[in-house]
């Protein structure tokens, strides 16, 4: 064998399956990254500390909220559960469809041209405006607001996969040509796997969006007072602000959840893509 | 530098149990959303009110949907239906009550209530019904039980007159209520010289000097203020001559014509919540509790029940039932609607508003509870 | 039509939107008989990768014919016996270097005539031990050289390849230059290749083809009379400098024949 150019300086692999997964827990638990975080949250603390001190009506003292959410933390859990499966039953209806129309728009182009300006324009409406049609038509239980919260996911989902479906390099789709491969298997062994890297780049928008989906859908449809949306509106109209920022609360920790598991889920199968080298 | 994880000889195995994890959760979130809401209460051991006949009839109408006008407000309307169900004053009517909670919405209640979803709903008030059939929505007003406005002004201990407010800024919630516009109309403000803004819940915009007034509920607003020690002005429409209403009861026509005697025992069940929740108002603001699944103040909501039930006896005469409707009074707070060009014309209200539903289960100014 | 050589006659082909003056392909002749190893070399624009995936079956033509072994080049992709390496490996980035070279077997399964064993080919290129690891972990010379076991993986009665190794330093395209010629005489099939090496052309071929640019046609024939198989003194010994010349000669006419490109500053 002749002499080869050196292989660009890459560590072994090792064998054994705790590594992945020790990378995965020294990224999210390691110090570099909550140090930046914690300094940042603290110096929002005491921000936030001196408005309410001087103003307790226009922010509650931290430790009040600390003391309605140790004080009632069922309640708090309840809701925040019940808001939580509608982001995820919503996110997974509306990345679901986005993600079948796509395939099926990329195939036929007749398809996308009659779905397409569709799609926009139920993007741009206001949701509240559709909200009590969604009732009538579908009653007062949870399906009203699982399909608000997929109506407000759905669109980022079906351009990107649309973008992501396309995106094969000619060389890949040439090889494929002359093996004369069938339409199906060019689309589910190439494009599918291609349009991963863009399905989760969406995925990473709309799962945090999914939880202000949620929210706002207690907002709009009638029907079940459960949910840390419903929450926020009857403790701010009676100016109960620590209720309020103590929903708040749980629903950024709910936001960081859905983050940090689509963050693991980018990990695992996107291992070859340059986003994760 | 990130390391790539073992390559297994298939991959796809890998990708199936992330796939088979989210399968298995969606399974469970969908069971659990299937399963259903409440179940419906067990029949209370109230004895029937009404003869087996009507109460046959009663029960072919089925479920029958009252959707509240905001969540479980301790509002007149609102906590009579909620009493009237933990009471057993529905079962003893022989209807089966469905109570939704509403979002505020409550053009958007009447909507429902027009395409059938819901039965009966709480409006706001009186102008309400013609602007929901000015809007295409086919609901009438079958009670009334306040006959002033629910709107209140209120303003800092310095402004003596409402002339005082011109240069100065007021605050609304969406927008500035009919019976507010035509007080200060009617006490000679020149509207274009106040400069009006849309501010949030907090009321503290007031004694913070962001706003000069502020619109707001009597059963709300001024709680909160005083809860917060702070003095204020309070000027009611009702002063000026403005008329007003709140708590309006509505259903669709078509549905009460082929159902009298539903809609009838109905509001039997509400009057007679109503005279019960008079006395016994911490009872049934916590039966409301009860229902309200993320949080209730109860104490705040036993204050709005007191102000409003207490203005609805005010404003109702000795002869007159609670809840009986005065088309007169519709016409000028109509009016007050045209002027300010919320809407085009008065309409013909005789359609829109139907007292006989209320006035068969009244005897004098009695409900008819023939149990007692 | 025979079934023992490729046949292209009077071969036209112009792009949506070009000059029609100046076609890619204009009039060319062509016939490669089986079992050569041909080179198509010229200045740019002269359509040899447009004669490359005209035969592929990737583009069509305006006139003339293709016969592949007498069949048409969509027929012979049909059949699965055609190869491809691309300019850029191409590899599918998900899948190992194992699956990669053995992909071909996996896709239109029903065609073909039976696949080689995807480990004989990684040790004949001299990547077994990277059998499990994943394009991202290689290097560009690496890469390659999956993409040319690939290609054979399916027993190709053609291999098309262009410029593969035009984006690889000197001495691992020479490496790799005599270790895909290693292959080919295992292997056995007709090779069509594409470069702009003159070295690479006279290493490799049997034929060298010239073309000349605007409009692209065939310059010259040159043929390569080198002893095969060619090892190291081969390809360092005086005759190939003569070939090279020669080689390098037709290209300077080649260059002259065409018309002058538009991006050009006149000197």
């Amino acid at each position: 064998m002749a002499t080869e150019t050196p292989v660009r300086p890459r560590p072994d692999r090792e064998e054994g399956p705790g590594r992945p997964a020790a990378r995965v827990r020294r990224d999210l638990f390691g110090v570099g990254l909550w140090l930046p975080a914690t300094v940042a949250v603290l110096i929002c603390g005491f921000a936030w500390t001196a408005v309410a001190e001087d103003q307790p009506y226009l922010l509650p003292l931290l430790p009040e909220v600390g003391g309605v959410l140790v004080g009632d933390p069922l309640l708090f859990l309840s809701n925040a559960w019940s808001t939580l499966q509608i982001a995820l039953l919503g996110v997974g209806f509306g990345a679901g469809t986005a993600f079948v129309l796509a395939l099926v728009m990329s195939e036929a182009p007749v398809v996308r041209r009659a779905i397409m300006p569709l799609a926009v324009v139920l993007n741009v409406t206001p949701v509240v405006a559709l909200a009590p049609a969604l009732v009538v038509a579908f009653g007062f239980g949870m399906a009203p607001k699982v399909i608000v919260t997929a109506i407000i996911t759905f669109f980022p989902v079906l351009i990107n996969m649309t973008t992501g479906l396309r995106s094969v390099p000619s060389p890949v789709l040439h090889v494929f040509s002359t093996l004369h491969a069938s339409r199906l298997e060019v689309l589910l062994r190439l494009r599918v796997p291609s349009s991963l890297p863009y399905a989760l780049a969406a995925l990473r928008v709309v799962f945090p969006l999914s939880i202000v989906g949620a929210v706002v859908a207690e907002f709009v449809a009638a029907g079940s007072s459960s949910g840390l949306g419903t929450m926020i509106r009857t403790s701010a109209a009676t100016a109960r602000l620590e209720y309020v920022y103590a929903a708040i609360a749980c629903l950024a920790a709910m936001g960081v959840l859905m983050l940090a598991l689509i963050t693991v889920l980018e990990r695992r199968l996107l291992f070859w893509h340059e986003s994760q080298q | 530098m990130a390391l790539p994880p073992v390559s297994l000889p298939r991959p796809r195995i890998r990708r199936i149990r992330p796939l088979a994890a989210a399968t298995l959760t969606s399974a469970v979130l969908l069971a659990t959303a299937c399963a259903g809401e409440d179940a419906s209460e067990e029949p209370t051991g109230v004895a029937s009110v009404i003869d087996d006949e009507r109460c046959e009839t009663n029960r072919a109408a089925g479920t029958v949907t009252y959707i509240t006008g905001y969540q479980y407000q301790a509002s007149v309307s609102i906590l009579e239906a909620v009493a009237a169900d933990a009471l057993g004053f529905f079962d003893a009517v022989c209807i089966d009550v469905e109570i939704q909670p509403g979002t505020g919405d409550t053009i958007g209640n009447s909507q429902l209530v027009s395409a059938g979803t819901a039965h009966f709903t709480s409006l706001g008030n009186e102008a309400e019904v013609l602007q929901a059939n000015d809007a295409g929505h086919d609901v009438i007003g079958i009670s009334t039980y306040g006959h002033v406005p629910i709107a209140t002004l209120l303003t800092g201990t310095d402004i003596a007159e409402l002339g005082d407010l011109e240069g100065t800024t007021l605050g609304h919630k969406g927008m500035l209520p009919a019976p507010l516009e035509a007080m200060l109309v009617a006490d000679g403000v020149d509207l274009d010289a106040v400069e009006i803004v849309e501010v949030g819940y907090d009321p503290s915009v007031l004694p913070r000097d962001q706003v000069q007034a502020l619109t707001g509920f009597r059963s709300n607003e001024p709680f909160l203020l005083a809860d917060m020690d702070e003095e204020y002005n309070e000027w009611l429409p009702e002063d000026y001559g403005v008329v007003g209403s709140f708590g309006v009861m509505a259903t669709h026509p078509e549905w009460a014509e082929e159902n009298p005697t539903v809609v009838e025992d109905y509001l039997r069940a509400i009057a007679q919540a109503f005279s019960y929740c008079q006395e016994n108002g911490e009872e049934c603001v916590g039966y409301a509790a009860e229902l309200a699944e993320s949080g209730y103040d109860v104490d705040h909501n036993l204050r709005v029940w007191n102000a409003e039930h207490e203005l609805v006896t005010s404003s109702t005469p000795d002869d007159a039932p609670p809840g009986y409707i005065d088309l007169n009074l519709t016409e000028a707070e109509g009016e007050t609607l045209v002027d300010n060009g919320q809407l085009d014309t008065l309409p013909d209200l005789e359609p829109l508003f139907d007292p006989r539903y209320l006035e068969a289960v009244h005897v004098a100014t009695e409900v008819s509870w023939p149990a007692e | 039509m025979s079934g023992d050589r490729i046949e292209v006659r009077g071969l036209t082909k112009t792009y949506e939107g070009a000059d029609p003056l100046r076609p890619a392909l204009q009039n060319v002749d062509l016939e490669i008989p089986r079992g050569r190893f041909v080179s198509l070399i010229g200045p740019s624009g002269c359509g040899k990768s447009t004669l490359l995936r005209v035969v592929a079956g990737l583009e069509e033509h305006d006139t003339g014919t293709v016969s592949v072994f007498g069949s048409t080049p969509q027929n012979m992709a049909a059949a699965k016996a055609v190869g491809l390496v691309p300019q850029t490996p191409a590899l599918l980035p998900w899948l190992n270097v194992r699956r990669n070279v053995s992909l071909p077997s996996r896709v239109n399964r029903r065609a073909g005539r039976g696949s080689e064993d995807p480990d004989l080919l990684l040790r004949m290129v001299g990547l077994d031990d990277s059998a499990r690891k994943y394009p991202h972990e290689l290097s560009g010379g690496m890469r390659q050289r999956v993409a040319i076991a690939r290609a054979f993986g399916i027993r190709p009665d053609l291999l098309l390849m262009d410029e593969p190794f035009s984006a690889l330093d000197e001495f691992t395209r020479e490496a790799l230059q005599l270790q895909l010629l290693g292959l080919w005489e295992r292997m056995s099939t007709t090779v069509l290749f594409v470069t702009h090496s003159v070295r690479e052309a006279v290493t490799l071929s049997d034929t060298v083809v010239v073309m000349s640019a605007r409009p692209g046609r065939v310059h010259e024939v040159l043929h390569v009379d080198l002893p095969r198989p060619r090892d190291r003194d081969v390809v360092t010994g005086p005759h190939m400098h003569v070939l090279e010349d020669r080689v390098r000669a037709s290209l300077q006419t080649a260059w002259e024949a065409g018309a002058a490109p538009d991006d050009l500053i006149p000197l």
